[in-house]
Order: structure tokens, then C-alpha cells, then sequence
């Protein structure tokens, strides 16, 4: 499956023709994507989506992502991962929507919010609007904050706090950075995750 | 209380409007399960049942509110059902939707008291012109509160099922867990179902988990049953039964008994 790296853009639609890997990273303020649609119209399509980033301090995003199956036998995997910082906040909806024609269609949504500041806020919604019977879809979406022990831990290694934060959110982001098969986009999304 | 309080609605007269009111306080440190059941006859023209339920569980009390609900099909079911739950408390909705054209309902628990923990299970069940929007709201408003929902729904012949929830963490809520779990069963493909949950987490030490499938049955399991001398029908009923029996389980055996049955009776002809 290829990679392909979006650009910023308040407002993202594509159709897929052929099976693509779409990649995004948050740029940590509100400037970046506010609506993100893969409509499916051609039969055989697999796609995934893939948003990932850090919320900076004080920031706040609007995302909403939309997987929506159209013909038959198409499938997409969306996955967002944020991690937010002091006072920042996500405001998410996460949407599945198969057409009644789409039998065969597998869908699949997974949102994960970890919280490493204070005063945190954030809104998930994970819909799905299904009208055809021989599909497959679900979405999971979890929130939790850093683990006390995971930073001790780290700590009494010798690293600062900072330093054991950053390894653990390093850590949360690497099981999506492993699915990107492009080299070349790997690199990018993991300086862009750093930053 | 060891035995369960019951209750049964019914309509008995067309084109009715019936307005339940219920108000129950379960005193501190008290126990009690109360089990209410709905039907109605068919009429020709449409009623309407609206309902307001009130339970306050005072602290260190445990409270069960069961419904079985089985309205005739013209029957709109428009129900608020909440729950006060102070300290060290235990609210439980178990919720079963098999009757009426719409309902619109979604047991709520408010988690006022330290250590408070509210539960919902809910079942629906969705026919021809039905259209089940059921759920639970969960609003965390104090320490060390915890939630769980388990929602499962079944829909068949052209019925519509849907899940809409909240799970709302405050700030007044540190520490706070939740996790809800929606399935949803699609058995034809003239039948729908949607998920509309929404998770507003305003505390930074929250843990909130919430997962959904919606699957049909498997023609694998159909086969393996079928071979082994079961009808389609009869595969199909044992697959639905299996699916939302970790619901039925939780009702008394009376009721579970009923329920398996009333299914049974749905799901007959529902095939071929």
C-alpha cells in the first residue's frame, strides 16, 4: 500500500481509487485539518487513515474524519492519536457511514487520547451509520492519562521527567509510525510528532 | 428487600396518552430490585406512553431498576428515566426494548457522591417499523465515580436500532473510569443501525474506554449449527439468544425465561 502525506488544508476529500495510506500529522494548534472524507466509490479500495500529534499547551483542535462507503467491498482503517498537553483540548467525531449497497464493507475506527498536562479537555464522538447487513464495522476510543509508574520508573533510570514523558509519548505514537510503510513518510511523521 | 418489587403498565384503551410519573428513594445502606413490564393490545390508532422515573440511591444503598418493555407496535414510548447516586452508592438501569413503533430512551445516572458507580445494560430489539433509540447517560460529578454500559441490540425485518449515549466526566471528578461496550447485530439487509455515543472528559486523570461492532451472524456458525440438525430458524434464534445473554442472565428467571421466549416468538418466519 502506498503512503501519501497530506498537506495542510482546512478541508480534505478524496475518493480513493486504488489503496493509499493517507498520513497526517497535527501541526499542535488549530491551524490545521478541520474536516478529513474518504469517499468510497470504486469497488476493491482499502484504505487507512492515519492522524497522529501532539496538541501544544493552550491549543485547541476540531477534527472530524469521515470514512464513507458507497459501493461494495471496500474496506478502511482510521486511526487518530493525540496527546495533549497543559490545557489543550480535542474536539473529535469520528464517523462510519456504509451506504446500503456496500455489503462487504469492513470498517474499523480506534481513537486514543493520552493526557500528559493538566486541565485537559476533550469531546469524542465515534459514529456509525450503518444501512447494509453484510459489512463489519466497529470503532474504539480510549482516554487515559500517563502512568505515575511508567514515569518513576523511567526516572529512577536517571532521565528528568521531561525526558521520561517524551519516551513515553514516543512510545504511544511508534504503534502507528510501524504501519506507515514508507520509508521516507515514516521519517517526516516522526520529526513531526518530536516537534 | 430480597424479593422484587413489580410493577406492570399497560394500555387499554386507543388513542390514549398514558403519563407515568415514579419517584423511589432507596434508603441508606438498602438493597432493592424493582421490575417493571409494558404491553398494550393492538389497536388501529396510535398511543403514546411518557414516562418520567426519578430514583434517588441514597449513600452505601444499591438500587436495580429493571424494564421490560413490550408495547404493541403503535404505541410511541417517550421515556426519562434518572438517577441521584450518592456516596458509595450503586445505580443499576437494566434495560430490555422489544415493543412499540419509537422509542427514545436513555437511563441516566448522576454520580454526585464519592465513590458512587452507576450501571447500564441495555437490549433492543428492532422489527418491521420499529425504530429503537436507546442508551444511557453517565455524568461524573464526583471522586472516584465509575460507570459501565453495556448495550446490545438486534436488528431484523426492516427495524432500526440506535445507540445514543454520553459519558460525561467533570471536573469535579478526578479519578474518575467508565467503559462502555456497544454491539449491534444486523440480520437482513433491509435493516439499519447506528452509534451515536459522545464522551466529553473535562478532568485530566479520567479513564474512559468505549467500543462498538455491528456484525451480522456469521455463516460459519449458521452452518455449524444447521449441521448439527438445528433449522435456520431455530440457528439463528440459539445465535441471538447467545448474543444478548450476558443481559439476560442479570434478570430475574422469571423474566429471563419470558424474554427468551418472546424472542423466540419474533423471531419465527424470519427467514426465507
Amino acid at each position: 500500500m502506498k503512503s501519501l502525506l497530506l498537506k495542510q488544508n482546512k478541508n480534505i476529500s478524496i475518493s480513493p481509487v486504488e489503496d493509499t495510506q493517507y498520513v497526517y500529522v497535527l501541526p499542535g494548534d488549530s491551524t490545521g485539518v478541520t474536516n478529513l472524507e474518504l469517499s468510497f466509490e470504486k469497488e476493491g479500495v482499502n484504505c487507512e487513515i492515519v492522524v497522529l500529534g501532539k496538541m501544544h499547551e493552550g491549543q485547541s483542535i476540531e477534527l472530524t474524519t469521515t470514512s464513507r462507503h458507497l459501493v461494495p467491498n471496500t474496506s478502511c482503517v482510521t486511526n487518530y492519536f493525540v496527546a495533549l498537553e497543559d490545557s489543550s483540548s480535542s474536539n473529535y467525531v469520528g464517523k462510519i457511514i456504509i451506504a446500503k449497497k456496500a455489503f462487504q464493507t469492513n470498517s474499523y475506527l480506534n481513537n486514543k487520547t493520552l493526557v500528559i498536562g493538566e486541565g485537559t479537555k476533550n469531546i469524542t464522538r465515534p459514529i456509525l451509520e450503518i444501512e447494509a447487513d453484510d459489512v463489519k464495522a466497529s470503532h474504539g476510543a480510549t482516554t487515559g492519562r500517563v502512568r505515575e509508574s511508567d514515569v518513576y520508573y523511567l526516572r529512577s533510570r536517571g532521565l528528568t521527567k521531561k525526558e521520561a514523558e517524551e519516551i513515553i509519548v514516543e512510545g504511544f505514537f511508534e504503534s502507528l509510525v510501524a504501519k506507515i510503510e514508507d520509508g521516507d513518510v515514516r521519517e517526516k511523521v516522526l520529526t513531526g510528532v518530536k516537534s | 428487600m430480597k424479593r422484587p418489587l413489580q410493577a406492570y403498565f399497560r394500555i387499554n384503551a386507543e388513542s390514549m396518552g398514558q403519563f407515568e410519573r415514579t419517584l423511589i428513594i432507596a434508603e441508606e445502606g438498602s438493597f432493592a430490585n424493582y421490575v417493571e413490564g409494558c404491553t398494550a393490545p393492538v389497536y388501529s390508532s396510535d398511543s403514546l406512553h411518557a414516562a418520567v422515573v426519578e430514583v434517588i440511591v441514597k449513600p452505601g444503598a444499591r438500587f436495580r431498576y429493571t424494564t421490560i418493555q413490550n408495547w404493541s407496535d403503535n404505541v410511541y414510548n417517550l421515556v426519562t428515566k434518572r438517577a441521584r447516586v450518592e456516596k458509595d452508592a450503586v445505580m443499576e438501569w437494566v434495560d430490555g426494548n422489544l415493543g412499540s413503533r419509537v422509542t427514545m430512551k436513555y437511563p441516566s445516572c448522576y454520580l454526585i457522591g464519592e465513590g458512587a458507580r452507576g450501571e447500564v445494560l441495555s437490549i433492543a430489539y428492532a422489527s418491521k417499523g420499529q425504530h429503537q433509540d436507546a442508551g444511557a447517560k453517565m455524568i461524573h460529578a464526583a471522586p472516584n465515580t465509575s460507570s459501565s454500559i453495556v448495550s446490545k441490540s438486534v436488528s431484523l425485518r426492516g427495524g432500526r436500532t440506535s445507540y445514543r449515549g454520553l459519558v460525561d466526566v467533570t471536573l469535579a471528578a478526578p479519578n474518575s473510569k467508565s467503559r462502555v461496550e456497544c454491539d449491534a447485530l444486523i440480520l437482513d439487509s433491509i435493516s439499519a443501525t447506528d452509534t451515536f455515543p459522545t464522551m466529553r472528559i473535562n478532568e485530566s486523570s479520567a479513564n474512559v474506554e468505549h467500543e462498538a461492532t455491528v456484525s451480522k451472524i456469521g455463516e460459519e456458525k449458521l452452518f455449524y449449527l444447521m449441521s448439527r440438525g438445528l433449522t435456520e430458524n431455530e440457528a439463528m434464534g440459539l445465535i441471538v439468544s447467545g448474543f444478548i445473554e450476558p443481559i439476560v442472565r442479570e434478570l430475574p428467571m422469571e423474566y429471563a425465561v419470558e424474554l427468551n421466549r418472546l424472542i423466540e416468538l419474533e423471531m419465527e418466519g424470519s427467514v426465507g
